[in-house]
């Protein structure tokens, strides 16, 4: 939509080129010989109703059929099944129809999964995508977006295995993993958008935005515009250290938009607001290592600066002694689109901030406690050796992730004795 | 076919879900399971007329027959309780709500012994406190600590600023200490009225000043706000944050 496409692949009336460019553009999708476009995505599921979805919706004639596989049997929340049993059946036809995609690549800068972490195919399959893509893609870029397990519902009961297995074994093959949860999606959504019961087209909505933001870069001019390398080099300091904690503003309902002025410094600020966070975690308790903001739209440099240190002189934005990154910064002069169906405003100007902070150690911790007292009863790990799996992969994982913990707890370490402290 | 999304909830879990009305009622219980954890054996399971309605109604078929029995509409919440009481999710359910159990954390040693770790790439490339300047970036200059402390001088009356509140006492001491942070900074030690602090004017064995146990702490000088205040002493910079 933001490019002028049609739902069924081709341009809008009146537009000879796809907005942003060809060159933008191709990026995400391809030129057929008869002038249609098509997204090189491929969507992938266990079992068939999901994408069967697709396949009949108002996006049909958008992809072709071979983009859209699906198995017949589900990993019914089971990691196990995701990753050994059922997923494996489908590996290889992933692959090969991965492979087509990319030969039709120009020049592949590397791959954006979007999964999540909880559930069996996201968690199993998804890990499993990722080790393949490290050992036949070698070393292009993986990002992610995972949707992180909510800190207080789980959304299956065996969510926090399934969450400590895929983040271990996805742990080296990943680049950068952004995240979000849906309790602070929910939320976002009850407060900011007033959706008293939201669902998951509320949620996917703003997921959207965010997707949207991080990559506009890669598919937009702008004047200040960073390349999502650049970001990412700037974002993850140490290869372990790639879960930037991810912001969005403004958040603000149709009915609400017109009280609000949405200046560059209000959405700059709101970005640090924890109401704004995709995860749940407090930053004020933790220390940025790295912060980027990517501005989109009517928005000039002067603002951000003026707005960027008014957050610097704030005291709850601590950053490690050992790095001093500044603020990077990206602006793209396209603002936003919202999907008509959206409850979000139509806004001239938006921003999303990706900060590396080690306050979202804080969402480990509590699924790492989770999986603990699970394990040491045993609870439902029968459900996993069923397919197959040893128990030693859970108490590896399990270790990974406590240093993982302990890797961020470092991070944080080199300060000399606060302000606060009493001897 | 008929699929709907619905929301399935449980004590420990809530997730909206695609269920089709031509599941037969035993093959919709296995579903529920895996996904709540409570054995079909235990489930009791409740559809709520509407989103937000306290009013419901107990799914009682069984087996062969299909949830299209039920009026079951987009965004329907379908509940599951656990009849057994003994149950391992029962268990769980108080565990995960007791926050003061502890988790496993990494020992020391066996974080060293990493083969990647933050840690060791601090070490590599010298940074934070393997930077071999760190202990001496940043030390105060002298015109910093005496700006700090040119008003604090010990015997005089002082409240030690914490948040909201404070805590009424007698400086004692003020300069460097090693036990805490080696002597980069400059602390203050007072001597509480009431019992109030952590110590008794003695640091790790090394003593700063006299003082009964619990009366005695330490604290930077910015939490020290004196009470009887020498106006021969202000300086107009002092005065303006008053």
């Amino acid at each position: 939509m933001e490019h002028g496409i049609t739902p069924d692949g081709y341009l809008q009336e009146g537009l000879t080129r796809p907005k942003g460019g060809e060159e933008g553009f191709s990026t995400f999708f391809a030129e057929t010989g008869s002038g249609k476009y098509v997204p090189r995505a491929l969507y992938v599921d266990l079992e068939p109703n999901v994408i069967d979805e697709v396949r009949t919706g108002k996006y049909k004639n958008l992809f072709h059929p071979e983009q859209l596989i699906s198995g017949k049997e589900d990993a019914a929340n089971n990691y196990a099944r995701g990753h050994y049993t059922v997923g494996r059946e489908l590996l290889d036809d992933i692959s090969d129809r991965l492979r087509k995609m990319t030969d039709q690549c120009d020049g592949l800068q590397g791959f954006l999964f979007t999964h999540s972490l909880g559930g069996g195919t996201g968690s199993g399959l998804g890990s499993l995508l990722l080790e393949q893509f490290s050992n036949d893609y070698g070393k292009k870029s993986k990002l992610e977006f995972a949707v992180y397990p909510a800190p207080q519902v789980s959304t299956s009961v065996v969510e926090p295995y399934n969450t400590v297995l895929t983040t271990h074994t996805t742990l080296e093959n990943a680049d950068c993993t952004f995240m979000v949860d849906n309790e602070a999606i929910y939320e976002m959504c009850r407060k900011n958008l007033n959706i008293a019961r939201p669902n998951f087209n509320n949620l996917n909505n703003l997921i959207a935005q965010v997707v949207s933001s991080v990559t506009a870069s890669l598919r937009f001019d702008g004047s200040l515009n960073v390349d999502l390398n650049e970001f990412q080099t700037n974002l993850v300091p140490y290869p372990r250290i790639h879960f930037p904690l991810v912001s969005y503003a403004p958040v603000m309902s149709k009915s609400r938009i017109t009280h609000e002025a949405n200046s560059v410094a209000e959405i700059t600020a709101a970005c640090f607001e924890p109401g704004n966070q995709m995860v749940k975690c407090d930053p004020r308790l933790g220390k940025y290592m790295a912060t980027c903001l990517l501005y989109r739209g009517d928005v000039v440099n002067r603002d951000v600066q003026n707005a960027v240190s008014v957050i610097k002189s704030k005291k709850t934005v601590q950053l490690v002694d050992w790095c001093p990154t500044g603020f990077k910064i990206g602006i793209c002069y396209q603002k936003p689109t919202q999907t008509p169906e959206s409850e979000l405003a139509d806004v001239s100007r938006a921003v999303c901030m990706l900060s590396n902070t080690t306050a979202i150690a804080d969402a480990w911790q509590k699924v790492d406690r989770k999986f603990d007292l699970m394990y040491k009863k045993r609870a439902f790990v029968h459900w996993y050796v069923s397919e197959g799996m040893e128990e030693g992969e859970f108490a590896e994982a399990r270790e990974d992730l406590a240093a993982l913990e302990r890797d961020y707890v470092e991070l944080g370490a080199d300060t000399f004795p606060d302000e606060e402290e009493e001897y | 076919m008929d699929f709907v999304n619905v929301f399935v909830t449980s004590d420990l879990t809530s997730s909206e879900r695609r269920i089709c009305l031509s599941w037969t009622i035993e093959f919709f219980k296995s579903r529920l399971e895996l996904i709540t954890g409570v054995s079909t054996l235990d489930q009791k399971i409740w559809i709520y007329k509407s989103a937000d309605a306290a009013e419901r109604e107990e799914m009682t078929a069984v087996g062969s027959q299909t949830l299209s029995a039920y009026n079951i509409r987009p965004h329907t919440r379908i509940h599951v309780d656990d009849t057994n009481a003994k149950s391992v999710l029962r268990e769980l359910e108080a565990e995960f709500s007791d926050d003061t159990g502890q988790h496993y954390v990494m020992a020391d040693e066996k974080y060293k012994q990493r083969r990647e770790s933050v840690l060791k790439w601090k070490k590599e490339n010298c940074y934070g406190e393997f930077d071999p300047h760190f202990q001496t970036r940043n030390p105060l200059s002298a015109q910093e600590i005496e700006n700090e402390t040119r008003f604090l001088k010990v015997g005089q009356s002082c409240e030690v600023l914490n948040g909201n509140t404070s805590k009424s006492g007698v400086i004692k001491f003020v300069g460097k200490i090693d036990e805490i942070d080696n002597g980069r900074c400059i602390w203050v030690g007072v001597g509480l009225d009431l019992p109030l602090g952590k110590n008794d004017g003695s640091l790790k064995g090394k003593r700063y000043f006299d003082c009964e146990k619990n009366h005695g702490c330490f604290v930077k000088p910015s939490k020290i706000r004196l009470t009887h205040f020498d106006p021969m002493l202000s300086s107009p910079n002092i005065e303006d944050e008053i």
